[in-house]
């Protein structure tokens, strides 16, 4: 990956790509969800990432919401931190919901293309490395630096990129902050209405 | 536990040949042969295509559901899922919608969505005791319990606090002192929330992490990050994808 000057030049040579009204997937814990004055279930819930930092968000970065192309790849990356013990993801896959949302998004950054890749500088071995380890060790965090370089551009209001889990599915990281009109993002749980923007 | 009896209406897929853990597979070779397994409570999970010859799975299932309300159906459907199949799918009751082909492992995925295993409410009582000793006769959290349960020495505890061993034993109630031991605090109620049992917390810590590219989680502690643990154990058991 170039470095920061590097990528905010290559993404000015990057067009975002439509992403065409198609249905999402969260796997969560309902509680987590829980906040705001009247204590009531939040889908879009979107400050956990720059809490303690994600995949393509710094700690301290920007509201970013985390979800799959499908629910069973949604499941294995939720579970994923306690899959190195057997039957630990099982255990916690009986306190999780599937949440769906519909989305249509105008301008996203597509990772999975081999030439957008290519003009980062980046591969995909880069991309799905541990950024875990990365951050414990402070070392320099490739795919967070991206991202926050993808939200200051402003002209990304997501990315999608290759699943750790599984190399034939995606996942997006979609900047809630950056979705307007006629983007949205839409719980389709009726008992838990939530809709951007 | 007995296997759960599944029953498959699906022309296409040999996926009754299976040799699924805790499911037994049968075929049926007809609607009606469906139906009437359905009708006579011999199945506790359905299978079916969604399309199938002159007619619809959704259509099917319809017709069953008027037999037995709730039983639980897995939609097999080769095609790319339309939105309009994952609308049906989301407001569905026991209802899950699966692209084939699909593996044994995503198969069990969307059985246990159908069959949830109840909450141990037990296990709630046996953190609190385990995490309550890791606190002294004042409520205090110890370095030296915390130190014990992780299997760490007191140095590494102390270079979490960002101090030396000395000084940890010197200021043990200091208000920096008892902020991370709090992180400590924090991971042991997670992972006792996940893994149910003091000796699957060790083993948690203690197990290569792919997530930690093959280091243990503690050796993400002992380089004085337990706070980053903390909040990551806390992700990852509420949920959401990397």
């Amino acid at each position: 990956m170039h470095d920061a000057l590097g990528i905010a030049r290559a993404l000015k040579r990057i067009a975002p790509v439509k992403y065409p009204e198609r249905n999402l997937f969260r796997c969560v814990e309902m509680s987590a969800l829980v906040g705001g004055a009247n204590r009531r279930i939040q889908p879009l819930f979107d400050l956990g990432p720059g809490r303690s930092g994600q995949r393509f968000t710094p700690v301290g970065g920007p509201r970013a919401l985390y979800v799959a192309e499908d629910p069973y790849t949604s499941y294995l990356e939720s579970t994923g931190m306690f899959d190195s013990v057997a039957d630990l993801a099982e255990k916690l896959a009986d306190t999780q919901s599937t949440l769906q949302f519909r989305v249509q998004l105008e301008e996203v950054l597509d990772l999975t293309v081999a030439d957008t890749m290519l003009e980062l500088g980046t591969n995909q071995e880069e991309l799905l490395a541990s950024w875990e380890w990365q951050m414990a060790t402070g070392a320099r965090v490739p795919t967070q630096d991206l991202g926050a370089a993808a939200f200051a551009s402003k002209r990304f209001q997501a990315i999608r990129f290759t699943s750790a889990k599984r190399a034939d599915h995606a996942n997006l990281v979609i900047f809630t902050d950056r979705v307007v009109a006629p983007a949205f993002v839409e719980c389709t749980d009726s008992n838990f209405p939530d809709r951007l923007p | 536990m007995n296997p759960l009896r599944a029953i498959i209406f699906d022309p296409d897929t040999c996926l009754a040949q299976r040799q699924i853990p805790n499911i037994t597979l049968f075929p049926a070779a007809t609607a009606e042969e469906l139906k009437d397994s359905v009708r006579a409570g011999a199945v506790d999970l359905v299978m079916v295509d969604m399309h199938l010859p002159g007619t619809n799975g959704l259509d099917l299932v319809s017709e069953l559901r008027l037999a037995r309300p709730n039983i639980p159906v897995i939609i097999l459907t080769a095609k790319e899922p339309t939105d309009l199949d994952w609308r049906n799918a989301a407001t569905a009751r026991f209802l899950q919608l699966v692209q084939t082909p699909v593996t044994d492992s995503e198969l069990l995925y969307h059985v246990t969505r159908l069959f949830p295993k109840p909450v141990e409410y037990g296990r709630t009582e046996l953190h609190a005791s385990t995490v309550d000793q890791l606190r002294n006769d004042q409520g205090r959290l110890d370095a030296k319990l915390v130190a014990d349960l992780f299997g760490l020495t007191l140095t590494d505890v102390a270079a979490n606090v960002g101090i030396s061993r000395q000084a940890l034993s010197k200021t043990p109630d200091s208000l920096s002192v008892q902020g991370a031991l709090n992180q400590f605090e924090r991971i042991a109620r997670s992972l006792l929330t996940v893994t149910g049992t003091e000796k699957g917390l060790k083993t948690w810590l203690n197990a290569p992490n792919k997530r930690f590219d093959q280091h243990t989680p503690l050796e993400v502690i002992k380089l004085g990050k337990a706070a980053l643990l903390a909040d990551w154990v806390d992700d990852a058991r509420l949920g959401s994808p990397q």
